[in-house]
């Protein structure tokens, strides 16, 4: 699958399908399942039958993906919104199951896919590198040694003991994202989370993911910016509503993807 | 008036800096981006295949959560730090929850309504099975409460969902401990000294455990589909309390049921020897029926391992319907 398989592939994704139910914002009622959403959607299954449409039912968020990435490997996701990148994340990350298909992943997966989920705000700043370690899969042991560089790195010394919700969102922010990189995970999912915190953060951010590629992390990566795409990644696939559109190296992926925009009604 | 820039010059050098930041790279990007019609069925290339059963077996799933226990207990320790903090008392809350379940009763069942107590003082009576009872309602409390709090973690972050109501389970065991010890404090101070049936006590707490997190993970589960169980389980603890002999005992009970199902009752609520036997063996050095305790055994680990099963074949989708 991979254009340069060096080694086993240590993520493979194949023939994966995923189906989400669509919401019903029709006549108002929301997706929550109730009695009522239930009821609402029955109806508008007949009624859709009876006037010959498709059942609104569900769409495809990937349909027959398939992708690998070996050991060491920087990928980069690239593809307009609603292609399917996220998804494809959550998938590697078992946060979701596929509708169909395999997903294989060897060692632990580190994501940081929004890192502000696992931070709570009435506990303290060092109850929450705690919390938000072991959730992301840490020995207690190994937060208490990374502690001090975790801090350091989150910018927080004297605020540590106070509690996040007194803290500004661009500290919330940095606590998640110092926390998150110092995970040592096989393979670190990173998605746009580079979007957030102030300027020179995120520099720092993107310095320290470059450091973790050239020291031999595998790295996937999804983002819009596509000098970030440039910088991290040596090889890119390009989603499009769910299925690879193309694959390939970087400039040649932007590019096509670039066109496509111009375009503005992408092929399909 | 304020807000708006004040010269053009200015609006310019802005905009300047604006492209020249990451923040403007960023913006510029995601201003660029459309947002494309999702697929539906008749836009595939190929047919969508069937769906795929992805079976859970309980031995990878036991270990899973083997090597999840740092997070179970960083888990019940925020469970204890959140429940209490910013409450003046604390965690004597622990303490005055079942306590006060104690007064009211004492007041309703002991001095009004008279219902006996078996020879025990009613104070002691009633708390001796408000205690453990306070612990299965807990459990299955703090479970829906749990996954409700949690949801944003269980969107966004894979972690095994089982972890969740185990940690509820466990955070209630913790506040048994603490109702217990005064438990024991108010039978030192009513002058039972401990006895043989004692040793009975932890036999059946683990039975009771068994039900409790049945019911929590079962509690879970419905929560994350339909959010009605936080209305739903409060009035079932209630009408489950009150159908169990806490307040009142299991003689009495049974006086109040028709000859025929008096041999009957023990086997079908195992709610009635649990608790009837958690209270005898520590008041009245009686052994627990081991004929209705024994068949609750069977039931809370038959029903625990068909709740856990089903639990993990669910877990996975948490994620997409919470």
């Amino acid at each position: 699958m991979s254009s340069d398989g060096a080694g086993r592939p240590i993520l493979e994704l194949r023939h994966v399908w995923k189906r989400y139910r669509l919401g019903h914002r029709i006549r108002g009622v929301t997706h929550k399942r109730t009695v009522k959403g239930e009821f609402n959607r029955l109806l508008e299954r007949t009624g859709a039958k009876r006037r010959g449409l498709p059942a609104p039912g569900h769409v495809w968020a990937l349909a027959d993906v398939s992708l690998s990435v070996a050991e060491g490997e920087a990928l980069g996701i690239i593809g307009a919104n609603g292609g399917g990148k996220s998804t494809t994340l959550k998938l590697i990350s078992r946060i979701t199951e596929p509708w169909s298909g395999t997903v294989r992943t060897r060692g632990r997966v580190g994501s940081l896919i929004e890192i502000r989920s696992g931070i709570h705000p009435e506990l303290t700043g060092r109850e929450n590198i705690y919390l938000y370690g072991t959730v992301l899969g840490l020995r207690r042991r190994d937060i208490k040694r990374k502690f001090g560089q975790i801090v350091e790195f989150a910018e927080l010394g004297p605020y540590i003991d106070t509690p996040v919700k007194r803290y500004s969102s661009g500290m919330e922010v940095r606590l998640g994202f110092s926390v998150a990189v110092h995970v040592d995970p096989d393979v670190l999912l990173v998605d746009e989370v580079l979007a957030v915190g102030d300027e020179t953060f995120q520099r720092r951010c993107l310095e320290r993911l470059d450091e973790m590629r050239t020291s031999g992390q595998t790295l996937v990566f999804v983002s819009h910016v596509m000098s970030d795409i440039e910088r991290l990644c040596g090889r890119v696939v390009y989603l499009e509503r769910g299925m690879v559109r193309a694959e390939g190296s970087p400039p040649e992926m932007i590019q096509l993807y670039g066109r496509d925009l111009a375009e503005g009604e992408p092929a399909g | 008036m304020e807000g708006q820039p004040q010269s053009r010059a200015e609006d310019v050098r802005f905009s300047d800096a604006i492209h020249r930041s990451r923040f403007g790279e960023q913006l510029e990007a995601h201003l660029r981006i459309p947002r494309l019609k999702p697929r539906t069925d008749d836009e595939l290339p190929v047919p969508a295949p069937p769906r795929q059963r992805y079976p859970v077996p309980l031995g990878p799933a036991l270990r899973e959560l083997i090597g999840a226990r740092e997070l179970l207990r960083t888990f019940v320790e925020r469970d204890l730090r959140l429940r209490y903090r910013q409450a003046a008392l604390g965690a004597a809350w622990a303490i005055f929850q079942p306590l006060l379940l104690m007064v009211v009763f004492t007041l309703a069942f002991g001095r009004i309504a008279k219902v006996g107590s078996e020879g025990a003082p009613y104070a002691v009576f009633s708390y001796s099975a408000l205690v453990p009872w306070g612990f299965f309602a807990g459990s299955v409390n703090y479970g829906v409460t749990n996954i409700v709090g949690n949801a944003p973690i269980v969107r966004k972050i894979a972690l095994p969902r089982d972890v969740i109501p185990i940690a509820s389970v466990l955070s209630a065991g913790v506040d048994f401990v603490v109702s217990g010890l005064i438990l024991m404090g108010m039978l030192f101070a009513y002058g039972y000294t401990p006895r043989l049936t004692w040793l009975a006590y932890p036999v059946l707490f683990v039975i009771l455990a068994e039900f409790a997190l049945m019911a929590t993970l079962l509690a879970t589960l419905v929560t994350v589909y339909f959010r009605d169980t936080r209305f739903a389980i409060p009035t079932l603890l209630q009408v489950l309390l009150f159908a169990s002999p806490v307040a009142y005992p299991l003689s009495k009970v049974l006086r109040g049921l028709p000859p025929g199902l008096r041999r009957a009752y023990p086997y079908i609520d195992p709610m009635a020897p649990l608790m009837d036997g958690l209270r005898r063996v520590l008041l009245h050095g009686r052994w627990p029926q081991w004929g209705p305790v024994g068949s609750a055994a069977v039931i809370g680990t038959a029903s625990l391992v068909v709740v856990y099963r089903w639990y993990k074949q669910v877990d996975p989708r948490f994620a997409d319907v919470i």
